[in-house]
């Protein structure tokens, strides 16, 4: 049975729901007047190496890492996924849970962002996700593989399972929502290369944008040092902006000028 | 007016620029249809995959294995029957890709380069460049592109897109029974001595029982495994000889046995599936040559079509409702292909810049999947 395309029988009944809004948006780009040159896309887009493990949600704005790998090798997308710390005490980490979160699943690897984009930090494994309060803010409680040393503000990050990282730069943004529906290959995993029946995205980020930083995602300060906006309060992403690669380190040695 | 404005190479990128490529790509002196293969192979689905809302082109392909009774069981009088196993339709689902050409790039300077020279040469010269370097080049794509999807999928029943400069990974997988999977016999068929003949005639007969059928079969090997193992093979040649020898030609030995020869000669063995030869070598620049079939490789399957070319809409044409008044874009179908190919005018800094780009969103299916047999031909069975 190929439950990816919604084949196979049920005799009985199935009782399932959904609930949500149709139309209205929460308008994370800044309103400019003039002509502007945003909506321009890449050559080919990328894969994108880690999406969300189940059923959720990257949002228009969120920032990603498009990665041309020229020289023969393939593009590939990584999304910039945070989650907000509310609490943290040994093995239960509690995140923000809000209608504009992006979703946690058990396999994620987490931990708090590190100093420098791509750096290297603590990360851990989420073993199970419960959705609870925390007073009154919904949370979700994340138990992990061992204790996360975390308090209440920090950004947790995705890593790669080198320990540092995952999104190791900024320079493309998500230009609208995007629903992930299926459960997914897993491209750092083995037997990647045998996988034909889990989904597989394929997608062309923005190569520019500029938005209102309250509406965003929450942003870790690794990548707030990326801004290039000069207006407090909104982030601008111009893949052709200021080289701040050889600033932060990002260059391959054999590219420092 | 200057010359240039009025000229057909400007209209190209005009709405009237769509009839005027259209003559170009219909005028088979400018434009060729070179590297075919998949069209030897996979008709054009007449019907357009719809693309939904979660980005999915899903297509299935369905087939019926042909049922057969069993014997009948022994019994005594009153006793019941044992109820009997059904196979119902098979199917697997695919979804198809999204595909572009490496696009043609002009910029206001280089228009201007061109202005100059059609003042020179004339404007038949232009378009003849334009269409001979630049849409020969983009057609050339779209049919290297199918035909080496296609070589994958036929002998291996995969595609698995390894090439060009863009995303790689899996593509589709056809269900074919992994019993249809079979080595080379008691061995190899680069072993001259092996009764190359006699080993597929039996197959054929040995598929036919199991299956309950009756097709007329087909042998898809590549021109390097034809010369290698079939030319120089001892009973390929002493059938040859034979053959001729009933019709009073001798054929000495060491002579070069054509194809012709060679393939009328075969046509005569009882029970031999026709032998196809299959060239699907193509060049491509990151590449280099690339051969999706490998050459020790056999397909047997009924003769015929092995399926569909399935398409379906481009995202890029569907968003032109949306489009900017200052960028305007003409999608023209090639003919015999599922290939739109794009101009484009658009805006940089003070001037336009034009482009040129082929997209194509298809794929094959294997739709005869149930009676198709990859032959490993390099590695005998096991004892």
């Amino acid at each position: 049975m190929n439950s990816i395309n919604n084949i196979g029988v049920f005799r009985g009944r199935t009782l399932l729901q959904t609930r949500g809004s149709i139309g209205g948006s929460r308008q994370v780009f800044v309103k400019l007047q003039g002509d502007k040159n945003e909506l321009v896309y890449p050559p080919i887009g990328g894969l994108i190496m880690n999406p969300f493990k189940g059923t959720a949600k990257a949002f228009a704005g969120d920032l990603c890492e498009y990665d041309p790998l020229m020289m023969g090798e393939m593009p590939v997308i990584k999304i910039l996924k945070t989650y907000k710390v509310v609490s943290a005490s040994g093995t239960t980490v509690n995140i923000e849970r809000t209608k504009y979160s992006h979703i946690p699943f058990v396999g994620d690897i987490l931990g708090v962002a590190p100093d420098t984009i791509g750096g290297t930090g603590t990360a851990v494994t989420v073993n199970a996700v419960t959705k609870t309060k925390v007073g009154t803010t919904d949370v979700w409680a994340l138990t992990t593989s061992t204790a996360l040393s975390a308090s209440g503000g920090d950004i947790l990050v995705e890593y790669a399972p080198n320990g540092k990282m995952l999104v190791a730069n900024i320079n493309a943004v998500i230009d609208c929502d995007l629903d992930f529906l299926y459960e997914p290959a897993d491209p750092f995993s083995e037997g990647y290369e045998d996988e034909f029946d889990k989904a597989r995205y394929f997608y062309a980020p923005s190569l520019r944008a500029t938005m209102l930083e309250s509406k965003m995602s929450p942003i870790p300060e690794c990548v707030k040092k990326l801004n290039l906006s000069n207006v407090k309060g909104w982030f601008r992403v111009d893949c052709f902006g200021h080289n701040y690669m050889e600033t932060y380190g990002l260059l391959e040695e054999d590219q420092v000028q | 007016m200057s010359k240039f404005e009025i000229s057909q190479y400007n209209k190209l990128w005009s709405n009237e620029g769509r009839e005027i490529m259209r003559a170009i790509i219909g005028n088979p002196d400018l434009i060729t249809q070179k590297h075919r293969m998949w069209a030897t192979k996979f008709r054009i689905d007449s019907n357009v995959t719809p693309t939904d809302a979660h980005g999915k082109a899903v297509f299935t392909s369905y087939l019926r294995p042909v049922g057969q009774g069993d014997v009948m069981d022994l019994r005594a009088p009153l006793g019941d029957s044992n109820p009997a196993d059904t196979v119902g339709t098979q199917y697997y689902t695919g979804v198809i890709p999204d595909l572009i050409a490496k696009g043609f790039r002009e910029t206001a300077t280089e228009r201007y380069y061109k202005e100059k020279y059609f003042e020179q040469f004339g404007d038949a010269q232009l378009l003849a460049q334009y269409a001979t370097e630049e849409v020969q080049r983009l057609v050339d794509s779209a049919n290297k592109t199918l035909s080496i999807m296609s070589g994958a999928l036929l002998s291996t029943g995969q595609i698995t897109y390894m090439w060009g400069s863009g995303i790689k990974g899996n593509v589709l997988k056809a269900d074919i029974p992994a019993e249809n999977f079979l080595n080379a016999g008691s061995a190899a068929w680069s072993d001259t001595t092996f009764p190359l003949l006699t080993h597929l005639r039996d197959t054929v007969e040995e598929i036919n029982a199991k299956l309950n059928v009756n097709f007329k079969w087909q042998l898809e090997i590549t021109s390097a495994q034809w010369r290698n193992n079939f030319l120089n093979n001892t009973e390929v040649v002493n059938w040859i000889k034979y053959t001729n020898a009933l019709k009073f030609v001798n054929v000495p030995n060491g002579f070069p046995v054509t194809e012709e020869m060679a393939k009328s000669s075969l046509r005569e063995f009882e029970g031999l599936p026709e032998i196809v030869i299959v060239d699907e070598t193509v060049f491509n620049t990151e590449n280099g040559l690339v051969n999706s079939w490998a050459d020790g490789t056999a397909v047997l399957r009924p003769v015929g079509y092995a399926g569909y070319i399935r398409h379906t809409n481009i995202l890029d044409e569907e968003m032109q409702k949306f489009k900017s008044s200052v960028v305007s874009k003409n999608f023209v179908k090639l003919p015999q292909i599922p290939a739109y190919l794009v101009n484009t005018v658009l805006n940089n800094g003070n001037y336009k810049e034009w482009h040129t780009d082929l997209m194509m969103s298809a794929v094959p299916s294997l739709d005869e999947f149930l009676y198709h047999f990859i032959i490993d031909t390099t590695t005998a069975e096991s004892n």
